[in-house]
């Protein structure tokens, strides 16, 4: 099932196009990872698909809709959710706060303005059993700005996931971790239940041909080849750019 | 075009150094008056436009190095704070050694009179602020544009650790800028005193104008302003003649449809 | 987390035990200060929620409350024979209402430094209007002879400054609840995340902009509703209402309050109207003062009383 499909996307800031006529499908279930140099796109890529950025030309189809003109927060409600490379959390809130937040989105009564949040039934054991797998329910009371850069990495995807999404895009999951923490991630998107399609950036080429089944190569804006990580690493051009580029 | 001064400086600031200096208005005010008074005592208009020039130069970098560069003032409420603080204090500080009654500043005997362009007859005043804005804008624009110093400043906005790195002294060059931003503000001033007035109440109505036009104009942009200001200037005139009962309304509605259809301003940077 | 909730509890009694007892002892000098600050108190938690807890720096607050309080002013004195308070009241909270919502579609596109920087150009520009307005709305002079409400429900005569005292404390007493219980509900939790971080609201789902919409017209509602209990404290209304330093003294009230937590604000207000009154009666340079507190406060206590309290509490209850 054609789950995401991007149609000549481009995006121009200003004279630099910082995409140029990106197309790609993306299966339900795939794990696929996009790598590239610095500069070569990805993040925007993301905004474009998250909804943080109109695109300049092109259409995207998610689930079949065309969601191209969507506002950000309608696609979230479709079921797609991100992660951001820079850290992108309620710092000064608990672990708490920030996974009900983001669990009250997917509510009704977000608008209510009379129920006091905490003694909310529902969503408290839904919560601790986002938490519990990542070792993260007993910090559920330390104020973010208190946790962590691990843990806060580890927090974004847990809030992403906690929308129950149907496609999950991880901006740099590994950015900034030991090689600890690392495996640890590593491993846990790995478990990632197969009904959840991923779609991440990676700059840490193992971790990238570990997790994902088929790999997108972005240069300049453009997608330069995709295939099986055997494909890509071998692919003489994509050598010549990381071997180039150091 | 007296428009365009008091807003070149707020407009400076903005854009170049991302503060937004409230207090703008106040330094109009302040500069308008310390001119007003040396120039009364001294006889002398174009010693008047020195002093407050000099004196605002000074106050402004006062302000800068007092206030906003402190650690205390590292988030923009912060600045807002302290700015709100300074227009208080000025605000109360002129109402207290001058007075409430307006002053008005006497034009020079060198500028007296007026012109007959054709049927226009233009005060002749109004003609050197006009010349003098428009030299101060060719100024502005050659030096942001044009020279070692303007790539400096816009670098050291952009990218403040790399110009560090260089060796650029980012720290002086903003206060170089802030206090230029604030003298405009009080050349304008005092420029203005002959024909404005200067009142308790000026630096508001001042910040009002000053805000439009870079609203409306667009941030950072000199054009903007430019633009802005002529554009404000217009319909004001027509605003006071036509609807003299609307003319806050004259001012509120085009500001109100540029935000509606471009935020960022005419000519602003997104 | 519970075992200051006592201290709190305790506290609040106290504090509402005082404000109803006060009254009847103090010279009605005192108790007409006593009012303002309650006024001022809704005035300042109003600006609170927009303020410490969406984060967004409105510097317009006294748009709000100016253009109720002329509504009432101009039906009171100009169009009605008989004092007619549900109507006065719900015509001013419309208003006030219906100018947020202007103001809300005009200013929510901005971001950054535009933001303050319109909400305050905006409230100049009202402030401007009256002055036009001289038949309908007195001009400069303002709308003098405003009659306090006749309730004949009750006969109670509100002429006097203890009863009109306990009139405002009702009101005081229903909007402080109902801001407690938005600020601590769904949507006033989203609020804050609306403070922290729009871009992770808006991936998490949240309309961001509806939520902020909603919010400032329900606190001009609020602010209307101190201007209201103002204008008829003082039986006028003028452009004075309108006027930016009121936006600059309730700002001052929230951050030396405290940003984002509702007690602290209304503390502030009765710091500064305290403060305010007794300073006023030495000198005329009051503004003077306040701005060289807003330098003293932003120096020296950033957060704000409320959050050092709250700290400090929460420091207490942590073994």
């Amino acid at each position: 099932m054609k789950l995401l499909v991007l149609e000549n996307g481009s995006k121009n800031f200003g004279g630099v196009r910082a995409l140029n006529d990106v197309s790609f499908v993306l299966e339900a279930g795939e794990r696929r990872a996009i790598i590239g140099p610095n500069g070569a796109g990805k993040t925007t890529l993301f905004n474009l698909l998250s909804g943080m950025l109109r695109p300049s030309t092109g259409r995207i189809l998610f689930l079949g809709k065309d969601i191209t003109k969507m506002p950000a927060y309608q696609r979230a409600v479709l079921g797609l959710a991100r992660t951001y490379q820079i850290t992108n959390l309620f710092f000064s809130l608990t672990v708490q706060e920030n996974v009900l937040l983001s669990l009250q989105a997917m509510n009704t009564f977000k608008f209510s303005f009379l129920r006091p949040l905490t003694s909310d039934k529902h969503l408290l054991p839904r919560a601790q059993s986002l938490l519990e797998p990542w070792d993260m329910w007993d910090k559920r009371d330390i104020e973010v700005r208190n946790l962590s850069y691990g843990d806060q990495r580890q927090l974004e995807i847990i809030l992403a996931l906690s929308q129950n999404p149907k496609l999950l895009l991880l901006d740099e999951p590994t950015s900034g971790l030991s090689s600890a923490e690392t495996t640890t991630m590593v491993s846990m998107i790995e478990a990632l239940p197969r009904d959840i399609t991923v779609l991440f950036i990676e700059h840490d080429m193992d971790t990238a041909f570990r997790l994902a089944k088929q790999v997108m190569v972005l240069h300049l804006g453009k997608v330069l080849t995709l295939g099986s990580p055997e494909e890509v690493k071998s692919h003489t051009q994509v050598q010549k750019i990381y071997l180039g580029e150091e | 075009m007296l428009i365009f001064l008091l807003a070149t400086g707020l407009t400076l600031t903005l854009g170049l150094m991302n503060v937004a200096n409230l207090a703008h208005g106040s330094f109009y005010m302040l500069g308008g008056y310390i001119g007003f008074s040396v120039a009364l005592y001294t006889g002398n208009f174009f010693l008047g436009l020195l002093a407050s020039i000099f004196s605002i130069w000074i106050g402004g970098m006062l302000m800068y190095r007092g206030l906003l560069q402190q650690r205390f003032a590292k988030e923009e409420l912060a600045q807002m704070l302290l700015c709100f603080g300074v227009i208080l204090i000025v605000s109360d500080l002129c109402l207290w050694l001058w007075g409430g009654y307006p002053k008005f500043v006497v034009k020079p005997m060198l500028f007296k009179g007026s012109i007959h362009l054709g049927s226009i007859v233009l005060p002749f005043y109004r003609l050197v602020v006009i010349i003098v804005g428009a030299i101060i804008a060719v100024f502005l624009w050659w030096f942001q544009g044009k020279t070692k110093y303007g790539a400096i400043i816009r670098a050291g906005v952009d990218d403040e650790e790399m110009a560090r790195g260089i060796g650029i002294n980012i720290i002086l060059v903003r206060l170089l800028v802030f206090s230029l931003g604030t003298a405009l503000a009080a050349c304008a001033g005092f420029l203005g005193g002959p024909i404005l007035g200067l009142y308790p109440g000026i630096d508001v109505e001042v910040l009002l104008m000053a805000i439009v036009v870079v609203v409306i104009g667009g941030v950072g942009s000199l054009s903007g302003a430019l633009v802005g200001a002529i554009f404000i200037g217009l319909i004001n005139s027509f605003g006071r003649s036509l609807f003299p009962e609307f003319a806050m309304f004259t001012i509120f509605a085009p500001m109100a449809i540029v935000l509606a259809i471009r935020p960022s301003g005419l000519f602003g940077e997104a | 987390m519970r075992r200051y909730t006592l201290y709190i509890y305790i506290a609040v009694a106290v504090i509402l035990g005082l404000l109803i007892v006060l009254p009847q002892i103090l010279p009605t000098y005192y108790v007409g200060l006593l009012t303002l600050m309650l006024i001022y108190a809704i005035f300042a938690m109003s600006l609170d929620i927009i303020l410490g807890y969406t984060g967004m720096f409105s510097l317009g607050h006294s748009a709000f409350w100016g253009s109720a309080a002329y509504v009432v002013g101009i039906l009171n004195v100009k169009v009605l024979q008989e004092s007619n308070f549900p109507l006065e009241m719900g015509a001013g909270l419309l208003f006030s209402a219906i100018v947020a919502a202007i103001f809300g579609l005009l200013v929510l596109r901005t971001k950054g430094i535009y933001f303050p920087i319109l909400t305050l150009a905006l409230s100049l520009t009202l402030w401007g209007i009256p002055f036009q307005m001289r038949l309908f709305a007195g001009g400069g002079y303002g709308i003098p002879g405003i009659s306090r409400p006749v309730l004949n429900f009750i006969s109670w005569d509100l002429s006097s400054t203890t009863n009109y005292y306990y009139f405002v404390f009702i009101f005081f007493i229903i909007a402080t609840v109902a801001m407690y219980f938005i600020v601590r509900s769904p949507f006033g939790h989203a609020l804050l995340g609306i403070r922290e971080s729009e871009t992770r609201m808006q991936s998490l789902g949240y309309n961001v902009w509806l939520y902020k919409y909603i919010i400032f017209i329900v606190v001009g509602i609020f602010a209307g509703l101190a201007g209201i209990m103002l204008t008829y404290y003082t039986n006028f209304v003028g452009p004075s209402q309108l006027h930016i330093l009121y936006s600059f003294e309730a700002l001052l009230m929230v951050v030396l309050g405290g940003p984002g937590t509702l007690f602290g604000p209304a503390l502030g207000a009765a710091i500064i109207t305290f403060a305010k009154n007794i300073i006023s009666s030495y000198t005329a340079h009051w503004p003077m003062v306040v701005g060289v507190i807003y330098i003293l406060v932003v120096a020296f206590f950033p957060k704000g009383i409320g959050n050092l309290i709250k700290q400090y509490l929460q420091k207490r209850s942590q073994p």
